[in-house]
């Protein structure tokens, strides 16, 4: 698989490129959507919590605090939560190529998952300076973040491939998707700290596949804490283990898709 | 050495037809000891093989499976059983222009989708400018694709495959595309790759061009070959399996003739009025005797471009002589929409002889021709000349105007058609009465008994 990705390296670059440029085609602003709405979008969870629900995170007292918080946890969920919904349709979306191109199949699903990593990027820049206007002081662990944002990609990659592949046959798991996504996102400590659960779920926590990559990115990012060791193993096995699992569902299904696409 | 390109062996293939997705679920969590679906055959053990730089048609009504056929060759459907063999690449006109990237300019498009296809940057930076000029698009080569006509999208994506040059090329249905000139010009290109070693295969209804291009046809039928054989059998095979006669190509405008004026057409000036002749055609020749302007009208003397099949139209030749010219000479040439010369001759095969002509002085010639064709787009060419040292059929091309047309022969009739093939030869019928044997005393069969 990674042989096939890399054959196409410049084809799924130049395509995830294109896309971020031309998804918002025609609009005055562009290429600048791609970043402005998840900032809007935390500038709203910010006021809602900070000023009505008057949440406070433990051990930082700084009025930025929060809005850091939620832009560390929230800009790579966006990024994954792409990277599974588009990717889960990706063969659909590309039924044209794929019905008349021998492209590969992966190829259309890591080329949405580039686009979201790109996107990501771009807002990631945008963090880090926003966190020096605010007065934080970076440090050599920052360095660590694009490695974490990566393995995290790595996972939606996964997932979106997983699901492309079976949503070509069973096209209800796309709309089950975009539900599933939400709930998973409020599941996981992005908009509100992990200090506001009760205790049995923090327990559970554990075993939501996006926890270790969101609190590492988190704890690094405002705390200064690199990740411990049992969230490193889980990240990596999350991100090799998904892609290659669903790289074999490919395989296997691999003959039929393109009959019903 | 082994020079067979593509072998196809006993391929099939099936689809699966659920009436609801969810019961390819089941099917799968009962590991296939219950069925739900109905199975399509679309192709059923498929067999042939093709040698280097051979053509094969593949005709077939719609349905048959030609698609099919054709995306498991190029790879983007796999085979339910059966094996084929491919050497070096293949490229489809099936695929034409579906990469492209509407945002993109021609040019970058062309490296993009070539990329797609696994070739190297640079083996497209060699050939770049030749694909430019082959599209002929001028400077929308360098615009993004949504600002092109269909027109112009097609050209492009047609010079980028035949500049690929692939091992083996697949073609679908994809040469009836542009207009006629550029459609000669896609013929003349398919010829030259495969006299240069191109394996091709094309599927087609258009009977008429696989005859052409072929070597050999197979003639699919309900996914499976329902023969196979010279492209000429083939067709007669598939025209009878169908019951239905050769469809012509209808006109793809009908323009009504524009000009009531019947008289004067030799004149001078009504000729150069009404000349057909302009500067974008090609035009070659040494010069000497000129064909300054050429007018095209009905057998009324309207001015047209449009003619029923068996009725003529008058071709008017304005020539003027730069030099003393001793045995001047006009004539045209036809060709069909393949860029096949149909026919060709002028003052000199009929042997009618011009008069010597003088420096500066001017001749209408008047060719009248009875379009006895098929009906479809044909383009002609006109031109000067006088014989030549080398031969009584190589003439001195004095002036050569290409490329013009098209002219339009259309059929409104919807009877029995009047003839069959690309043209009507002269024939004629007679028929003899012949008395019956039994009361012939001679022949009769009581008289052979008894021999």
């Amino acid at each position: 698989m990674i042989r096939v990705l890399y054959h196409h390296r410049k084809y799924i670059l130049q395509n995830a490129w294109s896309d971020l440029r031309y998804r918002y085609a025609g609009s005055g602003m562009g290429v600048i959507w791609n970043v402005l709405s998840p900032f809007a979008q935390i500038l709203v969870f910010a006021v809602v919590f900070t000023r009505i629900m008057a949440i406070k995170l433990p051990g930082l007292t700084s009025e930025f605090a929060f809005p850091l918080y939620l832009c560390s946890g929230f800009l790579p969920w966006i990024a994954f939560s792409e990277c599974v919904g588009r990717g889960a349709n990706s063969f659909l979306e590309n039924a044209q190529y794929l019905k008349k191109m021998p492209i590969p199949e992966q190829v259309f699903v890591a080329q949405t998952a580039m686009s979201a990593t790109m996107s990501l990027f771009i807002s990631l820049v945008l963090l880090f300076l926003l966190a020096l206007i605010m007065g934080s002081w970076p440090t050599w662990l920052w360095l660590l973040l694009p490695l974490i944002a990566i393995l995290f990609q790595g996972f939606g990659f996964g997932l979106g491939l997983l699901f492309s592949s079976l949503n070509v046959f069973f096209r209800d798991i796309g709309q089950l998707l975009v539900i599933l996504l939400q709930i998973w996102m409020w599941m996981t400590p992005i908009v509100y700290p992990e200090t506001i659960l009760p205790e049995v779920f923090r327990v559970t926590m554990k075993f939501n596949p996006a926890y270790p990559f969101i609190h590492a990115i988190q704890e690094m990012f405002l705390y200064g804490r690199p990740p411990v060791g049992w969230m490193w193993c889980a990240m990596a096995g999350w991100a090799f283990g998904v892609p290659a699992l669903a790289y074999l569902v490919l395989r296997k299904l691999r003959p039929e898709i393109r009959d019903v696409l | 050495m082994n020079d067979i390109v593509v072998k196809v062996d006993s391929l099939s293939k099936r689809f699966k037809i659920y009436s609801n997705p969810w019961f390819r679920g089941l099917e799968w969590m009962s590991y296939g000891r219950r069925v739900y679906h109905r199975d399509f055959w679309a192709l059923k053990n498929i067999s042939f093989e093709l040698k280097k730089g051979e053509c094969l048609g593949i005709i077939g009504p719609n349905g048959a499976g030609k698609s099919t056929l054709l995306k498991i060759l190029t790879r983007s459907l796999y085979p339910t059983t059966g094996t084929f063999q491919i050497q070096g690449n293949i490229l489809s006109l099936l695929e034409l222009g579906t990469g492209f990237n509407w945002e993109l300019t021609g040019r970058q498009n062309i490296y993009r989708t070539s990329q797609l296809l696994g070739f190297p940057g640079g083996y497209v930076s060699e050939r770049i400018q030749e694909i430019e000029e082959f599209a002929d698009i001028g400077e929308f080569f360098d615009r993004p694709i949504k600002t092109y006509s269909s027109g112009m999208y097609v050209r492009l994506a047609f010079s980028m495959f035949v500049f690929l040059k692939p091992e083996v090329l697949v073609v679908d249905e994809a040469l009836s595309v542009g207009d006629i000139f550029f459609q000669q010009k896609c013929f003349a290109k398919m010829r030259e790759m495969l006299s240069s070693n191109t394996t091709c295969l094309f599927a087609s209804h258009d009977t008429a061009a696989i005859q052409n291009l072929c070597q050999r046809a197979i003639f699919l039928n309900h996914g499976e070959v329902d023969f196979e054989g010279t492209p000429e059998e083939t067709v007669s095979r598939y025209y009878s399996k169908l019951g239905t006669r050769r469809s012509n190509a209808g006109p793809s405008e009908i323009r009504a003739p524009t000009d009531l004026y019947a008289d004067g057409l030799m004149y001078r000036l009504k000729i150069l009025d009404h000349n057909i002749l302009n500067s974008s055609h090609p035009r070659h020749g040494e010069g000497g005797l000129e064909v300054i302007a050429a007018r095209v009208t009905d057998n009324q003397g309207r001015d047209t471009l449009i003619v029923k099949v068996l009725e003529s139209l008058d071709f008017y030749v304005l020539l003027s002589a730069k030099e003393a010219v001793y045995d001047p000479s006009t004539g045209i040439h036809l060709y069909d929409r393949m860029g096949n010369l149909v026919f060709a001759a002028g003052t000199r095969q009929l042997r009618y002889r011009l008069p010597y002509l003088k420096r500066g002085q001017e001749l209408v010639v008047k060719l009248e021709i009875t379009f006895n064709v098929q009906p479809g787009e044909y383009t002609f060419s006109l031109g000067a000349s006088e014989p030549s040292e080398e031969g009584p059929n190589i003439g001195y091309i004095h002036d050569r105007h290409e490329m013009l047309g098209p002219i339009t022969v259309i059929n409104e009739e919807t009877g029995v058609f009047p003839f069959y093939g690309v043209v009507q030869l002269p024939m004629k019928i007679m028929m003899y009465s012949i008395i019956s044997p039994l009361f012939d005393s001679r022949i009769g069969p009581d008289r052979c008994s008894h021999e």
